[in-house]
This record gives structure tokens, sequence and C-alpha cells, in this order.
């Protein structure tokens, strides 16, 4: 064995984890101080730390692939891929090369409501790095050749995608919940709507999403605010001032009972269930997040997992919770367990919705779900890259900076009979259900 | 088939000093602090101090894994870590995790071939609590037949998650039941289906008491604590405990490196499969000091070939000749016994697997046959090491990195002076790895196809 292969098992995967955690929201005086740095029309929030000589700069535009124009699904994400194949003089090859020639990470994606990016590179390579980040977000060269790869590329991931049982299940649960909406899209397209993308089509795309009104910034790291002004000056006050994206019309997850069921090969049937959900701001939302971690959004410790999972030995996974769009609300959770015991543990579940609803948690639960959430809050925050996943998560959520303050406090003041409030929201016999293997279910 | 090389013409592009990564992650003032202890006991101490928040990763690791159990009896390293959270003398079946995360921490636990290793992460103040209850189940844990049964379903569960649903998994088993035949790695880690199936508390037991003891295990704790502090709570807790004075027994391991039927593909031809894919997993000679330049070649080796965008795989497969939509190599050597060469590709529509064979063979025989340029090592040593300074970023990172080495017997040191090893490789290095470890005959190469479909391509 080589030590470098001790790090990269990490990413291989050959290790088997006990558990898959689902991870929630975010912070409280668990967070390092973030300041906000402005300038002209942009804001960045800071989190000046030198004490590892590492930037890592997240940026986020408002407009994701829920903003694909019709008949062009996939066009965000196609988008994405292209944000690093080469920009200004440098073609794909040689601009790929001059990020590993100067140890710089850099890449984009493309969300349902936003198109992120994330750079990463050594303090003392700022100017090359900072330079490289301009070009690819001020001149990007969308040429031929990295279209059509990038194209295929994606072609190959919307394929791959279809031999997961739960990535398939979730495109037709979304398809279920939000019908011809844009958030019932797959984000990558489909094999039609991709072949058919054209170089204008992503420069079109590109010249509406990245402007200076929908930009969210967000740097951890060794940073001072004048180096970002600094970084706002020459890598962003160029782009235009306002977006030209029309907005994302809000929409309700359809009501069920409804129930989908795909037929496939295996001993195990795959699970996914929805309903509305309720959004950030609403006046229970802090109640609704200590239900959902209580219910099955805390790992080990939800009661789903206690039931389905501890007690019979039904599934190795299960989970619930609300789930983060910008002009929706999901609930939503995914079990998977054997053909033969699929139903029993949908039962079990949605047994698990009533009772949350109906008999008030204790106040020692409560007390458990509230330490566990406000310490964990934490955790968050040990790696610059995590601290700039928070901050950015923040922002896009449209939260002040004083969140991070205010975040456990809020926790802190849910009551039980909000908690129940929030759980008289679920609707276990009216649930939208998608299966894939070998078990419809019922809902009867 | 040539390769377009661009020159680094731009005036923009100022190629980063030498040793300038090097100083933020190797020996020295600028590389991490990494202290080591050890008790009477036998139990190791790494500590990693990372003072940025005011938590800690606390993990214990055991040296033992998948490849040290007993014949039939595969699966048990695995499922004897889900018992680990199933209950001892003074915790009840499954409130470990619950009293973690009430005390506002994330628990889990990992097993692959060589090791097992549990962990939480929590606030500073709780790492004694930590530790007293990770030491409690060292040995205390009470295996009851009960929860034993309903575990094992869990396992399965997991199993089918995992593996039996998903056809690219399968094939890997497959692949490796071929390549390590006769050896331990023949059998995945989490076990056969038929073996699993078989488990109970009578085979947990013999496990717990053979492996379960302070000398087979080293804590790692990251975060913002002293070694002084972590020796001090570690003796009060994990003091106590007796040595079992039984180091794992050494294993079976392959040293003739010629695979049966080489030169038969693996196939896996399934309905499910909508994506078809190539790999070939090359066996590679146990690690061994004397020969860590090698190894530290075969790294380089990885990068140069399949390193990304920049890599030669994906330059000539991808965007030249475009037989392949995406593609990869690397080498993963973090085993005790025989590590693997990994090559992988995404076979483009109309593309045959033969076709894609002959490409990837191509880019071996030429890195086989001319030194790589030196632009290509130098950009390769820089990914490799600049991963290692990038790791620094997360406590969890550091603890798994020094974790991981030591179960593999590498010290701190070992793992800081890697970054020398790599610096110290040369052109003729790789070009000789390449000569060494890209062997046909030490390889099995697999298919995964659509049903019906084994070699065309599909849409």
């Amino acid at each position: 064995m080589s030590p470098h292969r001790a790090i990269k098992a990490m990413l291989v995967g050959l290790v088997l984890a006990a558990s898959t955690l689902v991870s929630a929201t975010v912070s409280v005086q668990a967070a390092p101080p973030v300041q906000s740095v402005a300038l002209r029309d942009m804001e960045a929030w800071l989190v000046s730390d030198k004490s590892l000589p590492i930037i890592t700069v997240k940026m986020a535009w408002r407009g994701g692939s829920a903003s694909d124009p019709a008949g062009k699904s996939g066009l965000t994400m196609l988008l994405a891929r292209l944000m690093n194949e080469g920009a200004g003089e440098l073609p794909a090859q040689a601009f790929q090369q001059a990020l590993a020639d100067n140890a710089i990470s850099l890449s984009f994606n493309a969300g349902r409501d936003e198109l992120t990016g994330t750079l990463r590179c050594l303090s003392r390579y700022r100017d090359v790095c900072f330079k490289l980040l301009r070009l690819a977000i001020t001149a990007p060269r969308f040429d031929d050749e990295a279209v059509a790869r990038m194209q295929r590329e994606q072609s190959a991931a919307i394929l791959r995608s279809q031999q997961s049982p739960r990535v398939l299940a979730n495109q037709e649960l979304v398809k279920l919940a939000f019908g011809e909406h844009p958030y019932g899209r797959p984000r990558n397209g489909t094999m039609e709507s991709v072949a058919a993308l054209t170089a204008a089509d992503i420069r079109a795309h590109y010249e509406n999403i990245l402007a200076r009104d929908n930009l969210l910034l967000a740097v951890v790291g060794d940073m001072n605010r004048a180096q970002l002004r600094r970084l706002m000056r020459d890598v962003f006050a160029g782009l235009p001032a306002a977006n030209k994206l029309p907005p994302v019309v809000p929409v309700t997850v359809a009501p069920g009972p409804t129930s989908r069921h795909i037929e496939r090969a295996g001993p195990q049937t795959s699970v996914v269930f929805a309903q509305q959900g309720i959004d950030h701001n609403h006046p229970l939302f802090f109640a609704d997040f200590v239900m959902n971690s209580i219910l099955g959004g805390s790992g080990f410790s939800s009661r789903l997992t206690e039931q389905v999972r501890e007690q019979r030995g039904l599934a190795y996974s299960v989970y619930s919770g609300t789930s983060n769009y910008q002009r929706a609300a999901m609930w939503n959770g995914a079990v998977a367990s054997d053909n033969a015991t699929a139903q029993q543990a949908v039962d079990i579940i949605r047994a698990e919705m009533r009772r949350i609803a109906e008999t008030p948690v204790s106040e020692e639960r409560l007390a458990t779900a509230k330490t566990y959430l406000t310490g964990n809050y934490a955790l968050r925050f040990d790696s610059g890259t995590k601290i700039a996943s928070q901050l950015i998560g923040t922002q896009l959520n449209g939260w002040p900076i004083s969140y991070f303050k205010t975040r456990n406090a809020n926790i802190e003041a849910v009551r039980i009979a909000e908690v129940q409030a929030a759980a008289k929201l679920l609707t276990p016999n009216r649930l939208l259900v998608v299966t894939v293997g070998g078990t419809a279910i019922r809902l009867d | 088939m040539t390769l377009m090389r661009l020159k680094k013409s731009n005036p923009i592009i100022a190629v980063l000093a030498a040793g300038s990564l090097l100083a933020a992650c190797s020996r020295g003032p600028e590389g991490p602090k990494v202290e080591t202890a050890r008790l009477d006991n036998g139990l190791e101490i790494i500590v990693i101090p990372d003072f940025r928040a005011d938590v800690v990763t606390h993990m214990l690791w055991y040296r033992v894994g998948s490849a040290d159990e007993p014949k039939g009896k595969s699966g048990i390293a695995h499922f004897f870590e889900h018992l680990m959270f199933r209950g001892t003398e003074n915790i009840p079946s499954g409130d470990f995790s619950k009293t973690v995360a009430r005390l506002g921490g994330q628990d889990n636990a990992f097993t692959s071939y060589d090791y097992t290793a549990y962990f939480q992460r929590i606030a500073k103040d709780k790492l004694g609590k930590m530790m007293e209850m990770e030491a409690e189940r060292m040995q205390k844990l009470i295996i009851q037949p009960d929860i034993v049964a309903v575990e094992r379903d869990v396992i399965l569960e997991e199993r089918s998650m995992r593996v039996d649903g998903r056809p690219a998994a399968l094939l890997n088993e497959q692949i490796r039941k071929r390549l390590h035949a006769g050896t331990p790695y023949e059998v995945p880690v989490i076990g056969w289906r038929k073996e699993i199936a078989q488990l109970n508390a009578a085979d947990a037991g013999a496990f717990y008491q053979r492996y379960y003891a302070p000398d087979n295990a080293v804590l790692v704790v990251a975060g913002a604590v002293t070694l002084d502090e972590v020796k001090g709570l570690a003796e009060t807790h994990y003091g106590p405990l007796k040595p079992s004075g039984q180091p794992r027994a050494p294993r079976q391991v392959a040293v003739q490196l010629s695979v049966t039927d080489y030169d038969k593909p693996e196939v896996l031809s399934d309905a499910r499969v909508r994506q078809r894919s190539w790999l070939r997993l090359y066996r590679l000679p146990q690690y061994q000091r004397d020969a860590k330049r090698q190894f530290a070649a075969a790294d380089v080796l990885a990068e140069v070939l399949g390193g990304g965008l920049t890599g030669r795989l994906y330059q000539a497969l991808v965007v030249e000749s475009q037989v392949a939509v995406g593609t990869g190599a690397y080498s993963d050597t973090s085993r005790l016994d025989n590590g693997e060469f990994i090559i992988y590709a995404t076979p483009a529509e109309g593309t045959d697997f033969a076709k894609l064979a002959s490409a990837v063979n191509t880019e071996i025989e030429r890195v086989k046959n001319a030194p790589v340029t030196e632009e290509e090592l130098r950009r390769a040593k820089r990914q490799l090491v600049s991963d290692l300074v990038f790791a620094r970023d997360s406590q969890q990172s550091m603890a798994n990195i020094f974790g991981r080495a030591a179960m593999l017997g590498l010290s701190p040191d070992d793992v800081l002076g890697w970054v020398d090893e790599i610096e110290a490789v040369t052109q003729d290095d790789v070009r000789d790895a390449a000569r060494a470890l890209l062997v046909e005959a030490h390889a099995i190469t697999g298919h995964l196809a659509s049903e019906g479909n084994t070699s065309e391509g599909n849409k």
C-alpha cells in the first residue's frame, strides 16, 4: 500500500459504512464569524482564516435547470459541464492543464434553482487562480469540440442514471409531483433534448444566467476583505448587471394517493414517496425541521430507522424530510426493502406518520432532538469547504447573515404543540409513491 | 495515434515552483503536526491537532477486516461491525448512536478488507464520554441471538441495495473473484449472500474474542485537542482494557501474479444495464518498503494515464478517437496484500468492447515504450501532492488518512515522506512501473453489457 492510496481509497469507496447519514440544514455560535463584504451592487460572505494556505470560493447564480427553456431540458447542466472546458485564448485541454499545473480545482454544477461553481486553490497562487476563474466566468469558449464531447458525456449520464433504482424512482416521483412544471424534469434532460442542444443555445443561456443581480458569493480561508474586494472587482464586476431569465412559477405537489410501479429484476424494491411540504418562510419551518428529525431525518436516532431497521430488519436505509426547492416545498422519503417486505415497510412508515401527528412527542424526545440538531450544527463548520457550503446554502435560502447566530435559538424555541401541528400536515393516505423492483405498493 | 499537446504559451499561466506545495504537506514547520503515543496495553495513539473549530473526530481502528474472516464465514467482519451498535453491559441496543446524537454528535463505522473503524464527530468536551463508550464496547458487548437475526436481515437488505440491485457491482465481484482467486481478496467485503444468511451469534462471538482488544487497535483523534489531553483521557478509558496478545495472522498473498484465463473477459449481460461499461483490473504485487520507488511511480503512472481530463486516456479515447465518452485510471494500493491498478472506460455509442480495449492497449504500449514527458511528470506530481495539501482542510480526512495508513503498517512519518517519494519519481521510473505492473496476464477485463447486446453499441 502506498500512503497516497490511503487518501484516494476514501474516494474510491471500497469501504462499507454502517449507515448513510442524511444531512439536514445549516448553524449558531457553532459558526465562525461571518462578514459581509460589499462592492457596488455585489455582496459576498467571508470567513477569513489564515491557519491553512487554502482558499475556497463558492459562487451561485439563481436560475438552475428549472430555468431551462421549453424543449431544451438539460441546457443548464450542459452549460455547467462546459464552464471549465476552455476560456479566453485557452481551448479545453490548455485550460485544464493550466488548472492542473497550478493545483487549482474548479468545477460547476447545475441545481434545480441555481448554477453553482466551486474553486479551491492555494493562497500563494491566488493571482493565477483568480485569473483563470475570471476567464472561465467572463470568456468561456463553448468550442464545438467541447460541446459535442459534453453532450456525449451528459447522454451517458442519463443512461447511467436509469440503472439506479433510487434515481429512476425519484425521476418518476417528481413527474408525479410537478407534472409539466420544470421541477418535474430531470436536470440532465432527455437523450432527445440533449442531442438537439447547440453551441448557440449554450451561449444564449450563459448570457441570460451569469449576471450580478442573481450572483451569490461565499469565500473561506486565507483571504481578507481587501483581497475579496479585488476578487469581486476583477472577476465578477464585468458581468452584466441583470440576468434575463424568466422567473420560475411557484408550484404545489400534486395530491395523491397515486402509486406508480416500474418492474425491475432483483431481490429488492426501491420505494420513494412524497407529498406537499412547507417552505422555509412558513411559520412552522423550524417545528417542521424538528418534527422531521424525530420522524425520519436523524439517521440512527429517527423513529423510522428504529421501527423499520432496528426493530424489524426490513431495510438498510430509510429516511424522510423536506426537500429544498425555491418555488416549491416537497416532503419526501425513501426506503428499499425485500420484495416480500416492501409493503410492510411502507405500512410502518405511514403508521409512524400517523403516530407523530396523533400523539404529542414527549418533552424528553423533543429535548433530545434539539440537542442533536443544535450540537450538530458545529460539525458543518469544521472545514473550509463545509463552511463555504453553509454560507452559500444560507444565501440561497434567502436567509440573513444573522441566521448563523439565530438558527439554534429558533430550534430551541420549538414547542411540542408546534411539532404536532407540523406533523398534522402529513397526509399518509394521500401520498405519491413510486416503486422500482418486484413489488407495487397499495395505499389503502 | 498522436496526441496534440498544446504548449503553454499564455503568460498568465504561472507554473508552481517546485517545493512550494511540498512544504504544506510534508515533514517540516509548514506541514501538519501529527503526534503519536502508546499505552501499556498496546493501544497506539495518533493525534492530529486542528483548532479551527471546537470539535473532534474520534476514531478507533481495529486491525481486522473481511480478509481475516474464517472460510465460509464471509461477511462476518462487516456484520460484526453492525453488532457493535447493538448493546453492551451498560448501553442498550441502539442507544450508542442515540447517545452520541443526544450529545450533538454523529457516529458511524466502516469495514474494508484490512480494517474496521468506528468514529464519532462531536464537540471537544464530549471526547471523554466517547472514549468511555468506545472502550465499553471493545470488551463488554452483549451478543443476543434475536438481535443478531434482525441485524442479519438489515445486512441482506444492504447487500441487495449495494450489490444485487446493481449490475456494475455484481460485475466487480465476479472480476475480483477471478483476479484474486486463492487469496482472501477474492471475497467481497460485504460477503456472499448465501454465507451472510448463515452467520449467527456464535460466529460473531468468536470473531469478537479473537480481534477486539487494545493491542489490535489504533486510536486516532483529530481536532481541537493536544496529545497530552488525548493521552490523559485514553489512559482513563482505554488504559484498563486487557490486551489479547494475539496479533492477526499473516494471510495468503499472491506472489505469482498471473491470472487463470486472463484472456477471457468477464462478461455480465443484464437487462437492467442502459449504459455499457468496460474495465480492467491488474493485480499488483504486495507493497514492500524496498519497492516503494515502484509504488510511488505507480501512483504517478495512474495520474499520467487516467488523471482527469488532462490524462492520456481521456485525451486519446474521449477527445481524439472518440471511442469512449469517459475514462480514467487509478492505483488502489491501500491494501495489506495484493493491490490493484484499475482502468475504466464508458464506450461511445456504436463502439464495441474490442475496439475500446484496443485503444486502451495502444496507450499502455505507448507508456511502456517511451518515457512520459517532463511536463506530464510535473503535472502528475503536482496533482498527487496537492490532494494531500487539500486534505488538510478536513479533520475527518486527516483522521482517515493517518488511521488507514496505520492499519497498513505505515507511520505518520511514512505518509508525510510519501511526498518526497513522489517528487523523486523520474520519467524512466514511470515507464519501468508500466512495464512491471501493467502485464496483460496479471489482469481481468470486464464488460458490462445490455442483455442480448453484448458487444455492439446501445442507445
